[in-house]
């Protein structure tokens, strides 16, 4: 079997890319979509993610209410988000019902009301969400670490919770409707359904449904990709927490479609592979040395633009010195001696292998299908990527990784209660 | 000639699941689905945070960490360590542990399926963990505790069940107490071990893609030479006294929210008025138009509402929770939902709340379902719970309820002596 075969895809009459996977049984479908926009064409945090709020806050047609008792009536879930290039639903609803769930997103992408009600009651829950977030001790290391490692205007920079709530504050339905007007453009749209569907079928239901969505010509706007510099080092405290979150990490400059993104991407998950425990931080650091619960390291930011190396990890405050250190010497470790060639086989195996397993069910095939394409890359990238992985040597991972991640370069942000 | 029952005794299929029993008294249920090219396999053993005893609390989590340390045939010694050995085959593996069971999980591509049974075979009995893994895996347990009480929601929920309870121990949180977490021996934890990790009190469930014959042959070869329990596996015997009157906690922390919640008593899983009560559930606080969503999140008085409908194997409690939106009191949010609770009570449901609750609970059970990874996690719930095809027959019995049925159980369980208030009170 190859994603190729099991992942169809055609063209919608609107523009943009239809993929549909048939997983047949369950009379049921996962759907993920997006267009072209989130925080890039909002140009902040704010607007972008109260706007993918607000849509289900009503249309010219419907209320609110109406729009949550039709979901509950059809026992379906949507729900829409800003990522940093596009304006993204993740939806799931009977085969049946398809065509009403994609009738609605149609309707409040083309006809949405923003109602000034509505946008009151929603700033003040997005008001709570970030007072959360400023105690969120992985959050503030998040962003910390992106603000120190990517320039303004890099989308893969983090704003500031103080600053979120600054933009939020100002907002106001004009800023909103104005957004609104150019952020629809259904030629950008990407759209995967997995489930009990064929193709033919899905197309039909899509084509028909948003064949209203209007046609724009969103561009999103250009940034400067990040330049690798001097680490740079950030601590945020926050009160009464019992474990500190550490994150450390560079910005690389390449994006996904480098030449050395495969070794880079086979040397993190050999540094420390975030979806499994053979990774080396979690086999000494958790395993041996019982620093951490958690560690991992893993590219990230890759998916439209130039990503960063990133390692995670908690820490309890006493251990948190210990455990700093401890990640230093894996890291050298690793970039001095090059990965072993026992070591470079497991984790190629794993990679190619894992797909298989990651990918067993129809909202992961949806998920999947839908970055592929959002990321502009063919479906057989599924079946091609892993054969690149396999391919690689250890003298190719090490090279990358000493590239990408030297250590003078890591920048570092923790968050959490220090010790004294 | 004499005939040899076979090792592998079929029991029943129900819900297109098979049961059958070994010899040592192994449950196996099975399930052929050609979906995708994966096999899933899970061992629920029937242990979890309520069998602890006081002053040990947090064992069976501790344990379930140790039982990826060495063991006879998977060890760092012979380069097959539980993860790396597993892994290389693209497995995702883990396992976790909850109230009433502890379960430990795999899906392999089919073609090395066998690799999960021997690995699950070999930690059934042949553990080897020793002082030294439980000194490193003590502080890995401690950090995991550590980010939990980063965590304001959960220092409410640990708060309020330990004001809910006052004998049975899901007072206490699965993960332990700091102290007892630190005071842990691996000769208590080996005394645990040898009490309740054997076949006669565990279920091991496979699905996928695996045929009925090469399911019997694996499960026999791995799992059939492990003998029986020499003892009696300790029945468990706390029973939570009933609750008289209501009951209040309240916390203050540095949250950036107040947070407040409210819950009732209710019975274990397998009683015949748990459907009814997940659908009131459903009806009050788990649909995008329930009644809190729109009193409580829709006004602007909360951020958000959720509920907790626990699927149980003893009585517990249904917890709706709020996070108070700026100037709201949790107080407030407190006297807000007890309206709606009494409401519901007071004037029951309508047909029209019973049958979008209804079409709700249906889409969710399909997402429980969706790959053999998650429905065998879903099984393994139901095993824990005391009977393996609740999840199945759940649906079957929400599509059955009235809004009679649904209004009795509210009027039964949203009562002001079953209620248990919490609040967390921001300081920032």
């Amino acid at each position: 079997m190859t994603y190729q075969t099991l992942i169809k895809e055609k063209k919608l009459n609107r523009g943009g890319r239809l993929l549909v996977a048939r997983v047949p049984g369950s009379k049921h479908v996962w759907i993920d979509g997006s267009i072209a926009g989130g925080v890039r064409l909002a140009g902040n945090r704010a607007l972008a993610e109260v706007h993918a709020a607000m849509l289900l806050e009503g249309t010219a047609k419907k209320t609110k209410r109406d729009i949550q008792v039709l979901l509950d009536k059809l026992g379906a879930s949507l729900s829409f988000s800003a990522s940093a290039d596009r304006l993204a639903w993740h939806a799931h609803c009977r085969t049946q019902d398809l065509g009403a769930v994609l009738s609605l997103v149609a309707e409040v992408l083309h006809e949405s009301a923003l109602p000034t009600k509505e946008l009151t009651t929603l700033k003040k829950r997005f008001e709570a969400e970030l007072a959360l977030e400023g105690q969120n001790t992985r959050a503030q290391a998040q962003i910390g670490l992106s603000r120190l490692i990517y320039p303004e205007g890099h989308p893969n920079r983090d704003e500031t919770t103080a600053g979120a709530l600054a933009t939020l504050a100002a907002l106001t339905r004009n800023d909103l409707k104005k957004y609104h007007e150019r952020a629809v453009d259904a030629t950008t749209t990407v759209l995967a359904i997995a489930g009990d569907i064929t193709l033919a079928a899905a197309k039909d239901a899509v084509d028909k449904k948003l064949a209203r969505l209007p046609r724009g010509t969103v561009t999103l706007p250009g940034f400067a990709p990040a330049q690798s510099h001097a680490g740079e080092h950030a601590e945020t405290s926050i009160k009464d927490k019992a474990s500190i979150d550490y994150m450390l990490g560079a910005a690389t400059g390449i994006t996904k479609d480098h030449a050395d993104y495969p070794a880079l991407m086979l040397g993190l998950q050999i540094l420390g592979d975030r979806n499994g425990f053979s990774g080396r931080l979690m086999q000494t650091v958790r395993e041996r040395d019982g620093l951490t619960y958690a560690i991992y390291s893993t590219p990230n930011g890759f998916g439209t633009a130039d990503g960063a190396a990133v390692i995670w990890a908690t820490f309890a405050p006493q251990l948190f010195e210990k455990g700093k250190a401890a990640i230093v010497r894996e890291v050298n470790l690793l970039l001095e001696n090059g990965p072993t060639a026992a070591e470079t086989k497991l984790h190629r195996q794993m990679y190619a292998a894992r797909i298989q397993t990651s990918l067993a069910s129809a909202a992961a095939l949806a998920r999947t299908a839908h970055t592929l394409a959002a990321e502009g890359r063919p479906i057989g990238y599924l079946d091609t990527f892993p054969q690149r992985i396999l391919a690689l040597t250890p003298a190719q991972v090490a090279k990358a990784l000493r590239t990408y991640l030297a250590p003078e370069n890591l920048s570092s942000a923790a968050a959490g209660t220090f010790a004294p | 000639m004499k005939k040899v029952a076979p090792a592998l005794q079929k029991v029943r299929t129900r819900h297109g699941v098979a049961e059958y029993r070994l010899e040592n008294g192994l449950r196996v249920l099975y399930k052929r689905d050609m979906t995708a090219p994966v096999v899933a396999v899970c061992v629920t053993f029937h242990v979890g945070s309520r069998n602890e005893a006081a002053g040990h609390t947090g064992s069976t989590h501790i344990l379930e960490h140790l039982l990826f340390k060495d063991s006879e045939h998977f060890n760092k010694a012979n380069g097959k360590s539980f993860f790396s050995y597993l892994e290389q085959f693209g497995a995702q593996l883990n396992a976790t542990t909850w109230v009433d069971r502890t379960n430990y999980f795999e899906v392999l591509p089919k073609e090395h399926a066998e690799e999960a049974f021997a690995v699950e075979a070999d930690r059934l009995r042949g553990s080897l963990f020793n002082d030294a893994d439980l000194a490193s895996e003590m502080t890995v347990v401690r950090n995991e505790y550590e980010r939990g009480r980063n965590n304001p929601y959960e220092l409410l929920e640990e708060e309020l069940m330990q004001t809910a309870f006052t004998v049975h121990p899901y007072r206490i949180p699965t993960i332990g107490t700091k102290e007892d977490i630190e005071g842990s021996t691996a000769a208590k934890l080996r005394e645990f071990y040898d009490t309740y990790y054997w076949p006669n009190n565990a279920t091991l469930a496979v699905f996928g893609d695996i045929e009925p014959a090469e399911m019997e042959r694996l499960v026999v070869k791995h799992f059939a030479k492990i003998p029986r329990s020499p003892h009696e596996i300790p029945p468990f015997t706390p029973v939570e006294p009933a609750q008289k009157t209501a009951r209040a906690c309240s916390l203050k922390h540095a949250a950036g929210v107040s947070i407040a919640s409210i819950a009732y008593k209710i019975p274990e899983a397998r009683h015949g008025d748990y459907p009814a009560i997940y659908a009131l559930a459903t009806i009050l606080a788990g649909g995008f138009s329930s009644r809190l969503q729109e009193k409580l999140v829709d006004k602007g008085m909360a951020a958000d509402v959720s509920v907790m409908v626990p699927a149980w194997h003893d009585p517990t409690v249904l917890t709706f929770t709020t996070t108070a939106a700026p100037g709201v009191t949790p107080q407030k949010l407190l006297e807000l939902m007890r309206r709606e609770t009494r409401n519901v009570a007071r004037d029951g449901i309508s047909s029209a709340e019973l049958s979008r609750a209804k079409a709700r609970i249906a889409s969710a059970g399909s997402l429980e379902r969706d790959g053999v990874f998650n429905e065998i996690r879903m099984v393994s719930e139901g095993v824990a719970a005391g009977d393996w095809t609740f999840a199945y027959r759940f649906e079957d019995d929400i599509a059955a309820l009235t809004t009679r049925t649904v209004n009795a159980a509210a009027k039964k369980y949203l009562t002001a002596a079953g209620e248990t208030a919490a609040t967390l009170i921001d300081t920032l």
